[in-house]
């Protein structure tokens, strides 16, 4: 009989399956319509870039926000726990704390968004076609999935915790040849692993076909090219690395500065780094060409570079170096090459742009004028509407 | 560990387990029914409160949204989720380990034996799943009828307003459950016969009614209120007698509604006050639950189960004294002791020696009892008020903090006991939010509402109690009128007091200005108002703010 009320209670819970997909699509239409009406305004303002989520960006949605009547958190105060002396500022702000059982409330006015599911309304919002990728190739996977555990392996990956606990077992275990006296109240046990407690993560290799592709970020560092400019650049590649994601299970990025020479640097230093030299863009081209020669090749890799400038050069530089290493090299072998000219509050193209214009007609090479921030959700659809 | 799923036999075999196990301990539980669900299904579950049939709305896909990317993202899942309703109906992770299965089980005993006895329930439907389904099929005729969209809107509005309600309501005659508005008339002969016992108080036994209803006494009682009834009849129905806590009932008594807003306002309502006891005893609640899990666990797991056992309490008791599952074990697990050792009454609470408090034990063991008592009669606040006492404030290492606009900052304000638990308790006080009231329906003569916002100090959130106003607006179609109190800075800190003191966050001095905020349905209107016009708003509670007055000026 029990059984029975058991395998009802279960049914209960198969209806709900029907409702909750009703209420999570409804959920979600509210949730993309504000972001598609937003986009502009979300993208211009930086807020989602600014994050560092791997897989998720919190997004403020008005709409979905029930008023109450509240405190005003901040006339209400709170309470803490740990040390400091009176007057010590509290390091961030105190939210809820944590509450097991508690659903989001009325309180939630932001809502997680997978980067997925970001993409996809981007890509939706711009019309930016599906990318067909090329060349499949084979991968073996040794990497993060540590699903499993080994009694053998290297320190690092070495699990304390359950070292520890397994200790514990054997300790009680030990013991309880004459059953644990008084187990509520616990008298301190010292415990010591040893050899047969440690743990270690492990991770089968696994061989995974996949399609794979490489970013290259190159941007001019001299001095004309810092602050706001740079700003515009990394919320561009913020988007377009978002976009691309999506439609490769294996996404490397290659960082190259230059101003009179090239060099490639970390993700951090791409952005903050300046310099005050002058400007010779077929220094970072050719480094380009060698990186791609050197790491990724053309038949296994989709290739994707795309170069930020205010459009000035070094007189005759672009016409006689930029333009072969272009037309020889870095088409041929590319997805798309992409190049985006910042120059704040001129729509006019440089002369790095005219030039590479007028000497190269093939529908590979990708040009965009930003002005403005204003002008990042376009470039996007620019640079990413060829669906290559 | 991998598990495999378990057979309903074997569910059965823990059930009768653990259930014995409870019984055993003391706790006297309704039926519950076990229902075994993956994952995904505990976050659907969760997301409609475990009812199997609510109303189509967004926001439990919002729930669901979150709870499954809570569980994704950060590792942080339910265990069990438990309906309050006889029998009781418990939904288990089928992914849960067979000891976890027991544990949980236990656990969930302990739920329902508190859903079954402690006071703040007593008044609760417990056949709610039906009553669930019924709003749930109620609602969706309406949106049949009236459209989808318009009336996820009106709700949306009302869901704003749908905890502004008086849980105390239900324990007082005359108030409370009644939810639809009685529109029946009454006949004149049963009239008649009510008119006759007016007055009285009612008597159990014939021969006592001479004694306890005296004949002038009752006539003149009779007399009264019929006066103070037709003074009512001579009023507007909207103008209330005393300021009345539940928004809900007033507006679907006396809100410009059509009959589908009305109905869905008076099933939200009926919904509000069957959740409030349980978010009323959260606290108590989990850390009941919590301790008897502990409790059974520690006494009858072997040691190997023992240790799986105590790490999975170890991940649901972790975090401070916000972890309301931790708050609460704390607070039973002292009431026990303390009542096991007589730390309890006149000399204990005289003796201030430090030692002799250690060492205290009159071997009373009246733990057990006391805390039977405890669970029949408390909700979170009485519990927290009495039993967290300055013993566990200490073991605690406790702060207050408070925003200091100048710094921009939360600083630590104090470390005294009496300030951590005044906050402490604001937290549980009326569900953690201002109290508000509907004062009149016809302000001004003009037919417009009047709420009053009963001030202790903390200010409202302005935003919030705006969009508050504007979707009462809907439900009211009058202006709405708030009567409440800000702060206003009267002069900046001393500046030289900053080079003496640099140490001291120091802030402005600050006047309560009583303020009016008045929405017409197309602006908002802020009037400053008088001292006398805002004395039935100050309240002679204790004040929260923790600020030291050495900060000030």
């Amino acid at each position: 009989m029990a059984g029975a009320l058991a395998a009802q209670a279960e049914l209960l819970a198969r209806n709900m399956r029907k409702r909750i997909r009703k209420d999570v699509e409804r959920f979600k239409r509210i949730v993309r319509g504000e972001i598609r009406q937003n986009l502009k305004d979300l993208i211009e303002s930086g807020e989602i870039a600014g994050q560092r989520g791997r897989d998720v960006v919190k997004i403020p949605i008005k709409s979905i926000k029930t008023p109450e009547f509240r405190y005003d958190p901040r006339d209400a105060g709170g309470i803490g726990a740990g040390d400091g002396e009176l007057g010590e500022p509290v390091s961030a702000e105190p939210g809820e704390g944590f509450q097991p059982g508690q659903g989001p409330g009325s309180h939630a006015r932001e809502v997680e968004i997978e980067l997925r599911e970001l993409a996809e309304i981007l890509g939706e919002e711009l019309q930016l076609p599906k990318i067909e990728p090329k060349g499949q190739k084979n991968r073996v996977e040794s990497g993060d999935d540590f699903s499993d555990v080994a009694t053998t392996g290297p320190e690092a990956l070495l699990m304390k915790r359950r070292a520890f606990r397994e200790a514990l077992r054997r300790h009680t275990q030990m013991e309880t040849q004459h059953r644990l006296p008084a187990k509520y109240h616990f008298d301190p046990v010292v415990v010591v692993p040893i050899k047969q407690d440690f743990r270690y993560l492990h991770s089968e290799p696994s061989i995974i076909p996949e399609a794979s592709a490489v970013i290259i970020y190159m941007r001019d560092a001299s001095g004309s090219m810092s602050g706001e400019k740079t700003e515009i650049i990394r919320q561009e590649n913020y988007w377009i690395d978002l976009w691309l994601r999506t439609h490769y299970s294996q996404v490397e990025r290659v960082y190259i500065l230059h101003d009179y020479e090239a060099q490639e640097v970390k993700e951090d230093e791409f952005y903050e780094l300046s310099t005050g030299g002058g400007t010779r863009i077929s220094a970072a081209y050719e480094l380009c060409s060698k990186i791609i020669e050197r790491r990724y090749p053309a038949d296994q890799w989709n290739i994707y570079p795309f170069h930020f400038s205010d459009g000035e050069n070094w007189i005759g530089d672009t016409e006689n170096y930029c333009v072969p290493i272009l037309r020889d090299q870095l088409l041929p072998k590319s997805n798309q090459f992409g190049y985006g000219q910042v120059t704040l509050g001129r729509r006019s193209a440089g002369l790095h742009l005219l030039k590479l214009q007028e000497n190269l007609q093939d529908e590979k090479l990708i040009t965009s004028i930003i002005s403005g921030r204003e002008d990042i959700l376009g470039s996007i659809k620019e640079f990413l509407g060829k669906g290559r | 560990m991998m598990t495999t799923p378990l057979a309903v036999d074997e569910l059965e075999q823990l059930r009768e387990e653990s259930r014995r196990l409870a019984l055993e301990a003391g706790l006297d539980p309704w039926e519950v029914v076990f229902g075994v669900v993956d994952y995904d299904e505990l976050n659907e579950v969760s997301s409609y409160d475990g009812f199997p049939e609510r109303y189509p709305h967004w926001h439990f896909g919002m729930a669901y949204d979150y709870f499954r990317k809570r569980g994704a993202y950060s590792g942080w899942w339910t265990y069990e989720l438990v309906l309050n309703t006889k029998p009781a109906i418990a939904y288990l992770r089928s992914s849960n380990t067979r000891l976890e299965t027991k544990g949980v089980m236990v656990h969930v005993y302990g739920h329902v034996d508190f859903f079954k006895h402690n006071r703040w329930f007593s008044k609760t439907n417990r056949d709610m799943i039906k009553l669930m389904k019924n709003h749930a099929e109620r609602i969706e005729n309406h949106m049949n009828r009236y459209g989808m969209s318009k009336v996820e809107a009106f709700i949306d509005c009302a869901m704003s307003i749908q905890y502004n309600i008086d849980p105390h309501a239900p324990f007082i005659k005359g108030r409370g459950q009644e939810s639809r508005v009685k529109r029946h008339r009454v006949n004149p002969e049963a009239s008649q016969s009510l008119l006759a016992e007016a007055g009285k108080i009612p008597v159990k036994r014939d021969y006592m009614d001479r004694y306890i209803n005296p004949k002038n006494w009752v006539s003149e009682r009779r007399e009264k209120m019929m006066s103070e009834r037709t003074e009512n009849q001579s009023q507007d129905i909207t103008e209330l007698k005393r300021p009345q806590k539940d928004m809900l009932h007033f507006l679907v008594k006396h809100g410009r509604l059509e009959d589908w807003q009305r109905d869905i306002l008076s099933m939200i309502r009926e919904e509000s006050y069957y959740f409030v006891p349980q978010i009323q005893t959260k606290v108590m609640n989990e850390g009941w639950a919590s301790y008897w899990q502990s409790k059974i666990m520690a006494d009858y797991a072997d040691s190997n189960e023992f240790l799986d056992h105590a790490e999975m309490m170890s991940r649901v008791l972790g975090g401070g004294i916000s972890n309301p599952y931790r708050l609460g074990l704390m607070i039973w697990e002292n009431i026990k002791e303390r009542w096991d050792k007589g730390r309890f009454g006149r000399d204990w609470e005289l003796c201030k020696d430090r030692e002799e408090r250690k060492r205290w034990d009159t071997g009373a063991g009246l733990g057990e009892e006391k805390i039977f008592e405890v669970r029949r009669n408390y909700n979170d606040i009485t519990f927290i008020d009495e039993f967290f006492t300055e013993d566990l404030f200490e073991k605690h290492n406790l702060f207050t903090y408070e925003y200091i606009p100048e710094t921009g900052a939360y600083h630590i304000t104090s470390r005294e006991f009496e300030d951590v638990k005044k906050k402490l308790l604001l937290r549980y006080t009326n569900l953690g939010k201002p109290t508000i009231q509907v004062s009149t329906g016809n302000y001004d003569n003009k037919g417009e509402l009047l709420l009053l916002h009963q001030w202790n100090g903390i200010g409202l959130n302005w935003d919030e109690a705006k969009g508050v106003l504007q979707r009462v607006y809907e439900m009211w179609k009058r202006p709405v009128n708030l009567k409440t109190i800000v702060y206003r800075k009267l002069r900046d800190p001393d500046p030289s007091r900053n080079r003496i003191q640099p140490e001291l966050p120091l802030t402005a001095v600050q006047e309560e200005q009583g303020v009016l905020l008045r929405y017409d349905g197309e602006t908002f209107r802020e009037l400053a108002l008088s001292d006398e016009e805002i004395a039935d708003i100050r309240t002679d509670d204790i004040r929260y703010s923790t600020t030291p007055e050495e900060w000030i000026g």
